[in-house]
């Protein structure tokens, strides 16, 4: 696989990678500008609660040796934020740019996130902010399944997500206590003990097999 | 035999061809697109004129250095086929170097009479599950390349849409006009791309490289042939993909299925993962609208054809009855008051169309994810709380308590708890009406 650069010449990269995020070694750089050297970049350090952006980051060129594959990217979708009290859906509008394009990431919120958020003086455009964007893509706050009931029954947080595909909220139907969701779709309901109430027989099972991913 | 497709998509299918066993699918009409870039102009004009039996010229916006695409003049099946990538290679002595810019395409006709709601629905479901296989084994570059985009960074439901039972022209319309409606790219740039249905009647694979060798693209054209051949003969055994996979010996009959391509994937594919993919596509996501009522019922989903003739500047963005998970998740920074009382009258005209059209009972208007207003959550609540509810009741304050809300919790003479009243806001807690019943 030969370098993007020499593959397809340096304008046309600046032209169509200009925007992207670029993942180097786990922290996201949004690029600037590409030359035949080097790649000139912002860095997006620390965490969704303070994220940190560093300007004028030299990247080398050789990171675009595989590709297209080098604008690989962590899989987008469900974050926890604010100690379990916001879960956040990462989403790309894609456009006709290469790469993962930090301005077409847009955040969404589950309707409970909004209620909740009303109610603890959160402010939701703060997980919409560009830095807070590009950092939520690599931060690891997923809760495994067990740990996350836990700490529900204990009160430390309200929602949380077990995996980018898969999250648990308050469910909004009586009788009903929590609630999964799946990729933006309620799948099932789940007690507080673990106990998998949803319609669907194996729901269990694809929460099993896709924990994680 | 189930609906074919033809008659679906309103298109006719096509018929003066012969069929050869050379391929895979012996019938199977096929559609490829070349990009090609690095030709002079007098190399290119002379490789246009020499195939112009088969081959087409068009220019392409996202190609450069006299990057052209050659597309088959129509579509062909068996030796036809087969005549015309030989005569493509045979005039191409010098083949320009591959171009990670440039890529390939080849496309199925599924206006075949053979071709029914079933087979797609095997075809699509097949392919989701073996995806991340396919890329690895074609290009993982591509996978990144954006415009051939994994299916399974769209949002599966709206290809779980159609395997929905409401078997009906418009709402096969409705669903694939909605997979990739959400991106700025009209949802076309995937890998395996379903908005060729309904333009050209096809789905079209748009993982492969720039083409390089007559090799490549009989191997490539081979690969979609197999995948299809998969679904065709789970339909003719009346299987679904979800029923094969969950067989025993599925991933070893994927082999005998697939004899040039079989191993290839099956090196590359988590057979687990796999497995949970097509269980998903199949029972959770289909249940799930109707399960939350978003995509309402079928008389509504005719609406969307009488919308679809008024122009799209003057259309609703509403359609009647419908209500969009979208839309609930209103913006942080447009989530007020209003939104809520939209949203609030959103659930209860969807309940009124459901009531009305499904045969479903009408939803309480007083319960919602947003209580219709301060002083009936706190009527909800202490109704909650009068219900005997008591343990909920005591989880939520300890949850609250241990968050550092300060609360004034009152409590009758026997424990049980009256009120809760946030001392910061002076409010009653009204956030418990929703978790609560």
């Amino acid at each position: 696989m030969a370098n993007l650069i020499e593959d397809l010449g340096v304008g046309y990269v600046n032209e169509n990678l200009a925007g992207a995020l670029l993942f180097h070694n786990n922290v996201p750089h949004l690029i600037q500008e590409v030359r035949s050297d080097r790649i000139s970049t912002t860095a997006f350090q620390g965490n969704m609660a303070k994220p940190v952006q560093v300007g004028g980051v030299n990247l080398p060129a050789k990171l675009l040796d595989k590709g297209f594959e080098s604008l690989a990217h962590p899989p987008l979708g469900y974050r926890t934020a604010a100690a379990g009290k916001v879960l956040l859906e990462l989403k790309n509008k894609q456009s006709f740019k290469r790469g993962l394009q930090l301005a077409e990431v847009i955040t969404r919120f589950p309707p409970v996130t909004t209620y909740i958020a009303e109610r603890f003086d959160i402010d939701l455009a703060y997980y919409m902010r560009s830095d807070v964007k590009a950092v939520a893509c690599v931060e690891n706050c997923f809760i495994p399944l067990a740990k996350g009931l836990e700490m529900i029954k204990a009160g430390e947080i309200f929602v949380f997500a077990i995996s980018p595909k898969l999250a648990v909220i308050p469910c909004s139907r009586p009788k009903e206590y929590l609630e999964i969701v799946y990729e933006g779709r309620p799948v099932g309901n789940i007690s507080i003990e673990g106990v998998v109430t949803g319609k669907i027989t194996n729901v269990k099972s694809i929460m099993e097999n896709l924990n994680g991913k | 035999m189930g609906n074919s497709l033809h008659k679906i998509v309103g298109k006719t299918p096509f018929t003066s061809h012969t069929a050869s066993d050379e391929w895979p699918l012996a019938s199977q009409l096929v559609g490829v697109e070349l990009e090609l870039e690095g030709l002079g102009g007098r190399e290119a004009d002379k490789l246009i004129g020499d195939t112009a039996e088969s081959w087409s010229y068009h220019n392409d916006g996202s190609l450069r250095n006299g990057g052209i695409e050659m597309v088959l003049t129509t579509p062909m099946m068996g030796k036809e086929l087969s005549r015309a990538i030989s005569l493509f290679f045979s005039r191409t002595s010098t083949f320009p170097a591959s171009s990670s810019r440039a890529s390939t395409h080849v496309h199925l006709n599924m206006l075949q009479t053979e071709d029914t709601v079933e087979v797609l629905r095997n075809l699509c479901s097949f392919y989701y599950a073996i995806e991340d296989s396919l890329y690895s084994c074609i290009s993982e570059s591509r996978k990144w390349a954006v415009y051939a985009s994994p299916m399974s960074s769209n949002f599966p439901y709206e290809v779980a849409m159609l395997f929905s039972e409401e078997l009906d022209r418009n709402w096969w319309i409705k669903h694939l006009q909605a997979v990739g409606k959400t991106e700025n790219n009209n949802g076309r740039h995937y890998g395996f791309n379903l908005k060729a249905m309904l333009k050209y009647g096809t789905v079209e694979f748009r993982h492969f490289p720039a083409v390089t060798s007559e090799q490549e693209l009989r191997d490539w054209v081979n690969l979609c042939m197999e995948i299809k051949k998969v679904a065709v003969i789970l339909d003719s055994k009346g299987l679904t993909t979800k029923a094969f996979f969950n067989s025993v010996d599925s991933f070893d009959q994927l082999v005998d299925l697939m004899p040039i391509w079989g191993y290839r994937l099956l090196s590359g594919l988590d057979r687990r993962e796999a497995i949970s993919k097509i269980e998903a596509l199949y029972e959770l996501l289909p249940v799930t609208p109707k399960y939350t009522g978003n995509m309402g019922s079928y008389e509504e989903h005719v609406l969307f054809k009488e919308s679809d003739k008024i122009p799209k500047s003057k259309r609703s963005s509403k359609k009647k009855g419908l209500i969009d998970y979208e839309d609930l998740s209103a913006d942080a920074g447009l989530f007020n008051e209003e939104a809520s009382d939209r949203a609030q009258e959103q659930l209860r005209a969807w309940g009124e169309v459901a009531a009305r059209t499904a045969g479903r009972p009408r939803l309480p208007t007083t319960r919602s994810i947003f209580p219709p207003s301060r002083v009936a959550a706190v009527q909800e609540a202490g109704r909650l709380v009068r219900s005997g509810r008591q343990r909920r009741a005591e989880e939520i304050i300890n949850q609250f308590s241990r968050l550092g809300v300060e609360l004034d919790v009152t409590r009758g003479t026997d424990g049980r708890v009256l009120g809760v009243i946030d001392m910061r806001t002076q409010r009653p807690i009204d956030i418990l009406s929703p978790f609560l019943a």
